[in-house]
């Protein structure tokens, strides 16, 4: 009798905190089971009658940065907390394409080797140093010097000139056109040279160009920024305060958008649907130039065989890990999404991909029938590791066995192309501001994620007339017919998806835009009056 | 009681030796984050002249006693990648961690020992079945977990208290408590289901012993033959457990701070680590042994106050 009334206290306890959690309640999930389809869905857009000059706009990120000099951060995801404070000579705008900024307006010599940028007037930086040529001069020779951060996106440049106090002539050895837009990043950033000295400036910016200053920051955990007074460009200055807040845990940053404590974050897929089933929450989404790459070692004897590269390409089914990925990864076969300037229209997912009886016959042909097996490096997120297992059974279907290791995001780069301890890596490839340093990168023989050293004459001369091109039609031309190549003969880095990047937002907040190159810009947002 | 505070303070230095020396050890087998640091595309050059700088091209034992000689002078060095001083990150983020190890112990005090007293009081009722099963769930039940449930209940579906952040006591006292009540309460659950039975069994033992009877027969009141006799002596195993959950909060705040986006030392030690920043790693879990040596140390005086036995030997 007594061990009955204690089991049943226990199931009453149990009870009443699901009841009290509303674990039974409907959150409108389904099961899970069913893949959702990708789509593109502007946020809501600013309503000047709406907004409050006093707006304090909070956003939630994963990963924080590693410092605030621009030419001595040590992480793409730094330049998110830069863009309030530093603004660049070239605005990248959401859609991808170079936009004025400080430089108000720019041209490419008729040889495609310089750049001459006309300056804004007017403006000094928060110090008070006047922002003139001589200052950007400084700021881009410090940029490219040894040890910077930028210095090899700026390799290219020989030589900075000042021609007049409102104007720079930047002449590059190969073609400035690749210039423009990563003079949208940390490498287009401008500092008051008066403070390029000062270490402390990593900690506590005060020579800034931008909208905003820093009012405080706790490393790792947040960062507080109020808004400068008579702003050059007050149609990007909609709100008085902004704070970025830092939290690796997904459903901690969800929660805080959800319970009003931050406006906006950004979303993976186990928190979409949580997102949704909330009548007071906003989600936007926008297909981005990131992509889930498989990417080989050609030192490895198997992978320096093309055909084998082509079966594996052949084994991997693109549909399964869309799936997998709740569609949040459409299937691709280049390094780009048909919609960026770069890529190949002649290079669009089909059914055929997707041949493993292909595959086979390419395996046999070097005589690999009985396969071969080889380790992979992944992250260690559930996500990257179920993609990199739908990948391990497509190839042991084929006869290849993959041992799947996982490691920290940080450890990857490590595994993969300074120890070369791991035959392949799987990760998402970040975009950057130019196509030229992501195939440099891939593609190019020396490049840090082509540790084999691959290399193709063809694809080596096209990246070259590539980067001397002077518009986007031109090299755009130039790099789809690159990527067709590597196609043709199957490069060492396998495209496996494109990423839609998610956000969601408070019903007060508008302005925000999705950058298809994935950086976090919040240059124009604003929060209405409630 | 003094010459066993310095006794128990001495060999502590030899233990944080050998502590010093496993972190050092372990954290150097990660590699080293050179590649990360050398910027965009390092070249093979760039990851060199990086690890130069970091001093990994020094042997194994000279970077250790270098660092080992700069942590004894409260110097645990430098982020690798904040350029901050990581004492200064410890010194700014302890606070947090105080304040929450602070809010769970202190529900899980009071909490716990009400729990116990009622069921000691009160064996083998059906009072003391529901408390018992109420600690046996709550020992059971994983921190996460039960911070999870209860931001979906308190901040979710009842929107009552903030389900993230921080605010500083000096800045906002009642914005302090708000933001640490539900971490607090879920680091709480389980030193309280603790407490609650060990308390149980002390004060259901002690209250069979001759002296209460003898202090009830005297006419003294239950409240004060409680209150005054069974509590004090019944304190000694319960300050055992309330010790070694002490120190099982502090590792539990590394899963509550990141679940609440609290900026404390267990955020900080979980992001160093993924980050692969060293020093920074080092410091704080050099920092958190000195501070569970210290609580061991007042475990130790406590039991010397509650027990004479223990202060004589």
């Amino acid at each position: 009798m007594n061990h009955r009334r204690t089991g049943l206290l226990a199931i009453s306890l149990v009870a009443c905190l699901a009841l009290a959690t509303g674990c039974g309640s409907d959150s409108g999930n389904t099961g899970g089971s069913s893949e959702r389809e990708a789509s593109t869905s502007d946020c809501p857009p600013v309503d000047d009658a709406k907004v409050d000059p006093e707006g304090h706009f909070t956003w939630i990120y994963s990963v924080g940065n590693t410092g605030f000099d621009p030419a001595t951060i040590t992480t793409n995801n730094s330049q998110m907390y830069l863009y309030p404070i530093y603004d660049s000579l070239v605005h990248v705008d959401a859609a991808g394409e170079p936009q004025p900024m400080l430089a108000s307006d720019w041209e490419i010599s008729e040889d495609g080797l310089s750049l001459e940028m006309d300056l804004i007037s007017g403006w000094t930086y928060h110090d008070g140093t006047p922002f003139d040529a001589e200052s950007v001069k400084a700021n881009l020779d410090r940029h490219r010097a040894q040890g910077s951060w930028n210095a090899n996106a700026l390799s290219d440049v020989a030589e900075v000139t000042v021609n007049d106090a409102a104007t720079v002539t930047i002449t590059t050895q190969s073609g400035a056109a690749p210039l423009v837009p990563i003079l949208a990043g940390s490498a287009g950033m401008m500092m008051s040279p008066a403070v390029f000295d000062d270490p402390s400036q990593e900690l506590n910016p005060t020579g800034g160009s931008g909208a905003f200053t820093l009012a405080s920051y706790q490393p790792g955990a947040s960062v507080h920024y109020e808004a400068v007074d008579n702003y050059w460009d007050p149609d990007a200055l909609k709100v008085k305060e902004m704070t970025y807040l830092i939290s690796g845990d997904d459903n901690a940053r969800l929660n805080s958008v959800l319970t009003g404590q931050s406006d906006t974050t950004f979303l993976r897929a186990s928190m979409y649907e949580a997102a949704q089933a909330d009548p007071a929450a906003v989600v936007c989404e926008a297909p981005s130039l990131s992509a889930y790459n498989f990417t080989l070692n050609v030192d490895k004897a198997e992978f320096d065989k093309p055909e084998v590269r082509e079966a594996i390409d052949y084994a991997i089914d693109r549909q399964s890990i869309a799936a997998v990925t709740n569609g949040f990864c459409a299937p691709g076969v280049q390094m780009y999404p048909d919609f960026y300037f770069a890529a190949s229209d002649n290079l669009t997912p089909s059914d055929e991909d997707y041949n493993p009886e292909k595959a086979k016959e390419l395996l046999a042909s070097v005589g690999l029938e009985e396969g071969f097996s080889f380790s992979l490096v992944v992250i260690n997120l559930a996500l990257y590791q179920q993609i990199a297992e739908v990948i391990q059974a497509n190839l042991a279907a084929v006869g290849i066995t993959m041992e799947i290791l996982p490691v920290d995001i940080s450890k990857l780069a490590d595994d993969f192309s300074v120890n070369q301890s791991a035959d392949a890596q799987m990760s998402e490839q970040k975009a950057e501001q130019d196509p030229s340093i992501q195939v440099e990168s891939y593609l190019l023989e020396g490049g840090f994620m082509n540790p084999g050293g691959w290399s193709n004459d063809e694809v080596a001369d096209l990246a070259e007339q590539a980067r001397t091109g002077k518009t986007n039609d031109e090299r755009g031309e130039l790099y789809a017919e690159l990527f067709e190549k590597v196609d043709e003969v199957t490069g060492p880095n396998i495209t496996l998806c494109h990423l839609t990047t998610p956000f969601v937002l408070n019903d007060q907040t508008m302005g925000v835009e999705i950058y298809a190159d994935a950086s976090r810009q919040f240059r124009g947002v604003a929060k209405a009056t409630s | 009681m003094l010459r066993l505070i310095a006794k128990r303070v001495l060999t502590a230095v030899p233990l944080l030796i050998v502590v010093s020396f496993v972190i050092f050890w372990l954290m150097q087998q990660a590699g080293n984050p050179a590649a990360q640091l050398a910027g965009n595309n390092p070249s093979d050059e760039d990851i060199a002249r990086v690890e130069q700088e970091l001093g990994f091209d020094q042997p194994f034992f000279i970077r250790y006693l270098k660092w080992l000689g700069a942590a004894f002078q409260g110097d645990f060095g430098t982020s690798y990648f904040t350029g901050e001083s990581v004492t200064n990150s410890i010194v700014s983020r302890l606070p947090v961690t105080l304040s929450l190890v602070a809010v769970a112990l202190a529900l899980a005090i009071i909490l716990g020992i009400t729990l116990g007293l009622i069921a000691g009081l009160n064996p083998g009722t059906w009072i003391d079945r529901a408390a018992t099963i109420l600690a046996s769930v709550g020992v059971a039940l994983p921190y996460f977990w039960v911070g999870m449930m209860l931001v979906l209940a308190f901040s979710i579906n009842a929107p009552l208290l903030p389900a993230t952040g921080y605010v500083s006591f000096w800045d906002n006292p009642v914005g302090w408590f708000s933001h640490l009540i539900l971490p607090g309460l879920a680091l709480a659950i389980a030193p309280m289901a603790v407490v609650a039975r060990q308390t149980r069994a002390s004060v259901a033992e002690v209250m069979t012993q001759d002296y209460i009877r003898t202090a009830t027969a005297k006419g003294l009141t239950k409240y004060r033959v409680v209150a005054k006799h069974a509590l004090k002596n019944a304190a000694v195993p319960v300050v055992t457990a309330f010790g070694l959950e002490a120190n099982r909060l502090i590792g539990g705040t590394v899963v509550i701070e990141q679940l609440f986006v609290l900026p404390g030392l267990g955020r900080l030690a979980y992001e160093s680590v993924f980050a692969r920043d060293f020093p920074q790693v080092q410091g704080v879990l050099l920092f958190t042994a000195i501070m569970v040596l210290l609580i061991n140390l007042l475990i130790d005086v406590s039991y010397a106050y509650f027990n004479p036995r223990i202060r004589q030997s």
